[in-house]
């Protein structure tokens, strides 16, 4: 008899700890969905504009030996791919020729046929495209070399003259 | 009386069992786990090449071209509505050897800006354009590169125009 009481109370005493130990425990009350689901969105943006660097030759040295080749090529690029870089000639060519004046002369010129491949019979037309660049290839996907023919039949003097040439970023087709 | 003795001394030594086993797990890592190099100061020397720093200087960035001209080219600028003073980026890169005149044209090649002769490595930021633009996109607005040699003559060489839109925002 003796012995179930002394059990009892050691029962009894485990089992008070054991709730003391509970209670210490943090209660959570129950929310709502409403407040626990609250989503918000939030945009996140980067823009990366197109740009490039066009390497076009400093000056063109013409030859009545033989043709002469210039590149015209991108030292960076960086479009869009729904995007190219396309380069034309401004001025300085016209009907597939560049033109040099005498520079004591005005009146003296001597021409070269330019074209994009080599030996070509006829030049580039005028404002057709040179070369064209895509993504952030510097290779050029079209053309990027430019023929000019050899020199003849010109009197002695200094010729020179000039190309501009122009860049932009256009849609692909 | 035995009986409850019995019971009392089977929970005490669950207790003390159950107590070093947590102890020994505390520290099982310290006792037999791989006991990492003890950590010593270092013994490196002074770099006697070392100097005052005293900003950023210019680094080797590559060879200059010799009959070449890099044009900087973008596909668009931003540009402030009714506003002359304009922030901008507009650089002739330090690998040419001639100088850069750049200007800023509209699609009817009426001119805006143009700068004096800008030499290779040098930038502009900031300009002052002869008409403000009103908000809107200009598209076809020409960034114009006019190139010279660095000798006496300022020999004009090969240039290049480069197609923009003129993004004129408020």
């Amino acid at each position: 008899m003796r012995r179930n009481k002394i059990t009892r109370k050691i029962l009894a005493g485990a089992m008070a700890v054991g709730l003391m130990a509970a209670s210490a425990l943090p209660a959570y009350a129950t929310e709502t969905d409403a407040q626990l689901s609250t989503e918000k969105e939030m945009e996140v943006i980067y823009k990366m504009a197109s740009s490039f660097t066009l390497t076009i030759p400093e000056t063109v040295t013409l030859s009545n030996i033989s043709t002469v080749t210039k590149k015209v090529s991108m030292q960076t690029v960086n479009v869009g791919s729904k995007e190219k870089v396309q380069v034309k000639v401004k001025s300085g060519i016209s009907g597939g020729k560049v033109t040099l004046t005498d520079k004591k002369d005005a009146s003296n010129t001597c021409t070269s046929v330019v074209s994009l491949e080599r030996g070509a019979a006829t030049g580039i037309a005028d404002d057709a495209v040179v070369a064209e660049f895509e993504g952030k290839s510097t290779t050029a996907v079209t053309g990027g070399t430019l023929y000019f023919s050899k020199v003849s039949d010109v009197l002695a003097g200094e010729y020179t003259g000039s190309i501009v040439f122009e860049a932009s970023v256009v849609a692909k087709e | 009386m035995k009986k409850a003795a019995k019971i009392i001394l089977i929970a005490a030594v669950a207790l003390l069992l159950a107590g070093g086993g947590m102890f020994a797990g505390m520290n099982w890592n310290n006792w037999f786990g791989k006991q990492e190099e003890p950590q010593t100061t270092a013994e490196a020397e002074l770099d006697t090449g070392a100097e005052d720093w005293t900003g950023e200087r210019s680094v080797y960035t590559g060879e200059k071209n010799t009959d070449t001209i890099d044009i900087p080219g973008y596909g668009s600028i931003t540009l402030k509505a009714d506003d002359a003073k304009q922030t901008v980026n507009f650089y002739n890169p330090e690998q040419n050897t001639c100088y850069f005149r750049i200007s800023l044209l509209l699609s009817d090649r009426t001119e805006v800006w143009q700068s004096g002769l800008v030499e290779p490595g040098k930038g502009i930021y900031s300009i002052t354009l002869k008409e403000t633009l009103p908000a809107g996109e200009y598209e076809d607005a020409v960034l114009k590169y006019e190139c010279f040699a660095m000798n006496d003559e300022q020999t004009p060489l090969n240039g290049s125009e480069i197609k923009l839109t003129l993004n004129v925002i408020k």
